[in-house]
């Protein structure tokens, strides 16, 4: 009995302890939210039947924390907690290609309290592959805003002598079979490639693996030819020499990679590609509590410290709302479509 | 004594049914998805045979050498009998039940009636012990996960 | 190489005031005890850990921020093996191997011993991949970025060849346990042809089994029910009685130290492939020294070699893996790939502007890291009397308190409720193939090592252009591991043979064999 007391006494004085360390470690971020709801108080709703947000707001992430998303996420979420004046928390719901979290998503009310992130392509290819008989689609999202928007680059190792233009690449790939990244079956890096295959001709062959660290390493590494990522991967080893990006698939250059031409500008055609997150709701939302965090969101995502934020890892920030969002997404949609049939679907 | 059939049989033969199930439904898959399943199960039913025959041979040596000394086979291995196991299956019975009232009641409360189910259950009589042990354990589980790390803990129908 | 010529006074000095801050000690404390009970808690793993409290790291500066993240990092690989030696409950994948022979000592009252030589055991492999780190980090990048598919096949493959000597009794169900494992790797999503494998359209099958759901069901469920099994007995305990020191003696150091380095360097070594972490280190550790032993039969049965050398090696890999990150901003293991977003938010991108720009912060984190680590011994010691106490609870409370813990890290892993099914169905089967001579340690390996071994051989595939054969013998690393997987085939036979005709004429009558 003594004993058990004891033990008891252990566990509840360490959580104790890290309670009060961690309470003294977080007193900046108190402050912050000090700072915070004073700005509320300034920005106190003049429209006086509008109470919402007056709880915290979950959003979910499919994928893990650390991730890409989530990262981008938590940069993001201060600011607009800022700004709607209630807690905005995270929650990690990693699983099935980004599905196991959508598929909870799409089941809580749409009460405005749970939102979450819709990351494409893995969206689209989630419920156009048959083999995976999921009966939703973007139209069981009431959409928020875009927030990130990263573009495809085709990259070489930095010290590849075969390859120093992408004329030079696709020449040759062209007659010969090149292994390319792919962070898997369906993924935006696998769909670039295979559109350069479609259009082009070329002959890339996705080696599939998972996430973007392994085809990072596999081509630095000189055991896969080609990187297929994006822009906000390829540009820090780019600059750090140790890859060569050699096109960009974007309608314009890159900000982040000016001197490095398009496929587009090369003669190469419109080929375009891309992964794209931002945040949506459960289908059947009140407008007007959508319109609060439209806003919210449009708000913050202008915030030039978080667009510094963003820029520094090397990620554009795209803020896109109502139909423009919408639109893009259908446009995404029918993109996969198109080169379904290179997927076996 | 007639000694039933030793456990190794069964298990060999659930093994083998597993493989067969399982490999009938890699026949749909393509034929990259479908190589390495193919290979694993074969291996899987050979382990399975091998085993039921290992079995079978345990079978016959229990039951013919029923007088003799029972033979040390492996420490690790014991043969199982239903009064053996019939508490251990009780006992998941009732984390079974816990998982479920947790989707219907959340955290706090099913797990609250659990402990105090699965020290009743354990004969502890000390209702001290038992509320003390529910309070601790709620307390631990409240300040670390709630206050501290912030980690969202299964939410119920009610709570 | 390079960073050998960038610490100067200068830094050092620099490099002291960053650490000497209030700030910076006190996170390191929390990082430090924190990482500790975290990593105790089963389901609470390391990686968990760091993710919970980068949020934390936002409005700390950069110093004392990815301190504590590091601090936690390895702190929680060596609190797992406490729970591990204490109540066969590994509270991170990493200390899997550890329960084999420290839940043993625990069971014959050594569990002080064992928690003592773990403590030093993770203490030296943290800080000898600290100062690898340190000194050697570019050079062992560069090596890092010659693995790729086949050579983590063969990784792989290597690694498979310990379940045959982790089966204590029956090795015809010890391989079988382990060819079990490979079974429940299958499931989920084919990386190289995106078909969703036996996932029976459950979308959280999709992703694969959850190595932690099913390795908490697997040890600690089963342990739960086994201890049942004893019920009414009076007095029931989870372990013997408690004897004995802590600190190992001198003369039992000396004969742990070999593994230790042995394993610290192997540790360092796997920590720094991009696709092996934690959790293959300590298994390859414990073979390891199993191999190299001199009494290699008594591995599992509670000697302190065992404990040593899956620790150190655990412990290593945390160094290890921050190596690539670093340099590279390509993680080392799940860890460090959360790590990396803790860098990004305190606006660090990996690579070489970390040594030269950012060189003071980079090199104050280093050496944060290796003060943790020492940091983490002296806490395991002091509290190691405490600690054991656990023990000492009967069973009627401990029982619950572990199923509890079991549920909440199963759900928190995901925060899905459907892993905590999955833990159920481990513990049961875990449980009934403990009671049949089958052993759980071969599955967990093998749900780890199974997808490494697939997805390896079909990359090669692809990257030999169907020339397998000649691709594998162009590359000199994979002649190193096959000519390594051979030995390791054969070597236990070898070994035998020249031990039987070393001790034929001392034996008389049944050996262990069977």
């Amino acid at each position: 009995m003594k004993k058990i007391f004891l033990l008891f006494i252990i566990l509840t004085l360490a959580t104790f302890m890290i309670a009060g360390c961690g309470g003294a470690v977080e007193e900046p971020k108190e402050n912050v939210q000090q700072e915070q709801s004073e700005a509320e108080k300034q920005e106190a709703t003049p429209s006086e039947d509008t109470s919402y947000p007056d709880k915290p707001i979950t959003v979910t992430i499919s994928y893990s924390a650390g991730g890409g998303t989530d990262t981008g996420a938590r940069i993001l979420l201060p600011y607009v907690e800022e700004i709607l004046g209630v807690p905005v928390n995270v929650v990690n719901r990693p699983g099935g290609g980004g599905w196991v979290g959508w598929t909870y998503l799409l089941n809580q009310e749409p009460d405005g309290y749970t939102i979450g992130y819709i990351n494409t392509p893995n969206l689209m290819t989630g419920y156009l592959n048959p083999e995976y008989n999921r009966d939703k689609s973007i139209d069981d999202f009431d959409l928020i805003s875009n927030h990130v928007l990263d573009y495809g680059a085709i990259a070489v190792k930095a010290d590849d002598d075969r390859f120093q233009t992408i004329d030079d690449l696709i020449e040759y790939a062209k007659k010969n079979d090149l292994t390319a990244t792919s962070t898997g079956v369906g993924s935006d890096d696998h769909i670039a490639a295979l559109k350069v295959n479609d259009e082009v001709g070329t002959k890339f062959v996705a080696v599939h693996g998972k996430g973007a660290a392994h085809g990072k390493a596999g081509v630095m590494g000189g055991h896969i030819d080609v990187l297929f990522a994006n822009v906000g991967e390829a540009t820090v080893p780019h600059k750090n020499g140790e890859l060569r990006v050699l096109a960009v698939m974007s309608p314009e250059r890159s900000e982040f990679l000016p001197d490095i031409p398009t496929l587009e500008e090369k003669g190469y055609g419109k080929i375009y590609s891309w992964s794209a997150r931002g945040i949506a709701a459960p289908k059947g939302i009140d407008p007007e509590k959508l319109q609060v965090l439209s806003d919210a969101f449009a708000k913050a995502m202008a915030n030039a410290e978080h667009i510094k934020k963003m820029n520094e890892m090397g990620l554009a920030v795209k803020p896109l709302i109502g139909d423009e969002y919408y639109q893009f997404l259908k446009d995404d949609e029918s993109g996969v479509k198109k080169v379904s049939h290179l997927m076996g679907w | 004594m007639r000694r039933a059939v030793h456990q190794d049989v069964f298990i060999g033969i659930v093994m083998v049914i597993i493989s067969v199930l399982l490999y009938a439904k890699s026949s749909t898959m393509p034929e990259g998805a479908a190589q390495f399943p193919t290979i694993i199960l074969t291996l899987f039913s050979i382990f399975g045979l091998v085993i039921t025959i290992g079995g079978v041979g345990k079978t016959r040596a229990a039951n013919s050498k029923q007088a003799e000394e029972p033979k040390i086979a492996d420490s690790r291995e014991e043969v199982l009998s239903f009064s053996k196991i019939k508490m251990p299956f009780v006992s998941i019975l009732i984390v079974a039940a816990y998982v479920i009232l947790l989707s219907v009641l959340g955290f706090f409360v099913a797990t609250s009636i659990f402990i105090i189910g699965f020290m009743m259950f354990y004969r502890v009589r000390s209702w001290k012990k038992i509320f003390l042990t529910v309070f601790c354990i709620d307390l631990f589980v409240y300040l670390l996960f709630i206050i501290q790390l912030n980690v969202p803990l299964p939410k119920g129908l009610l709570f | 190489m390079v960073t050998l010529f960038l610490i100067n006074w200068a830094t050092i000095l620099q490099i002291m005031e960053k650490l000497l801050s209030i700030e910076t000690i006190l996170a390191l404390i929390v990082g430090t005890i924190g990482g500790m009970i975290i990593g105790a808690l089963p389901g609470l793993s390391a990686t968990m850990g760091v993710a919970l409290l980068i949020p934390v790291t936002f409005g700390m500066d950069p110093v004392s921020g990815l301190t504590m993240l590091t601090a936690i990092y390895t702190s929680a690989i060596y609190g797992g093996s406490i729970s591990a030696i204490l109540i066969h409950t590994p509270g991170t994948p990493a200390s899997a191997a550890t329960a084999l022979d420290g839940y043993q000592m625990t069971l014959q009252g050594k569990g002080m011993k064992a928690l003592g030589v773990t403590t030093i055991s993770s203490m030296i492999g943290g800080v000898i991949s600290a100062v690898a780190l340190l000194f050697l980090a570019p050079p062992l990048s560069l090596i890092s970025l010659k693995f790729n598919a086949p050579e983590y096949f063969l990784i792989a493959v290597f690694g498979l060849t310990i379940i045959g000597s982790l089966s204590a009794g029956s090795m015809v169900k010890g391989l079988a346990s382990g060819v079990f494992g490979m079974v429940i790797a299958l499931i989920g999503v084919d990386i190289l042809t995106g078909y969703p494998r036996y996932t029976f359209g459950i979308s959280s099958l999709e992703s694969g089994i959850s190595l932690v759901p099913a390795m908490i069901g697997l040890f600690s469920l089963s342990q739960v029910m086994i201890q049942v099994e004893k019920m009414g007995t009076k007095s029931v305990k989870f372990t013997g009685e408690l004897k004995g020191k802590v600190l190992p003696t001198m003369q039992e150091f000396k004969s742990i130290f070999p593994t230790i380095i042995r394993s610290s360097f192997i540790g360092i070594f796997v920590g720094m492939l991009p696709g092996a972490g934690g959790d293959i280190g300590s298994w390859v550790g414990y073979n390891e020294a199993k191999r190299f032993s001199k009494h290699p039969e008594k591995f599992g049965t509670g000697i302190i070699e065992g404990v040593a050398a899956p620790e150190a090696a655990n412990n290593a890999v945390t160094g290890g893996a921050l190596i690539p990150l670093l340099t590279l901003g390509i993680p080392g293991s799940a860890t460090t790939a959360v790590l990396l977003g803790g860098l990004f938010i305190q606006g660090l991108i990996p690579g070489r502007e970390l040594f030269t720009t950012h060189a003071n912060i980079t090199y104050s984190v280093i050496f944060g890291f290796i003060i943790a680590n020492f940091l983490m011994g002296i806490a395991g010691l002091s509290a190691a009397r405490l600690l054991v106490k656990v023990t000492e609870v009967p069973s009627s409370v401990l029982a619950p308190i572990i199923v509890v813990f079991s549920v909440v890290g199963s759900y928190a892993i995901n925060n899905n409720v459907f892993d905590i099914y999955v833990m159920l169905f481990f513990g049961l089967a875990g449980y009934l193939m403990r009671k049949t001579g089958f052993h759980p340690a071969p599955v967990v390996l093998a749900i780890i090592l199974g997808p490494l071994a697939e997805n390896g051989f079909r990359q090669s595939l692809i990257l030999s252009r169907g020339n397998m054969l000649d691709y594998f013998m162009s590359r000199p690393i994979c002649l190193i591991l096959i000519a390594l997987i051979i030995l390791s085939l054969f070597s236990p036979m070898i070994l035998n043979r020249f031990k039987e005709r070393q001790t034929t004429k001392a034996k008389e009558g049944i050996s262990t064999s069977s």
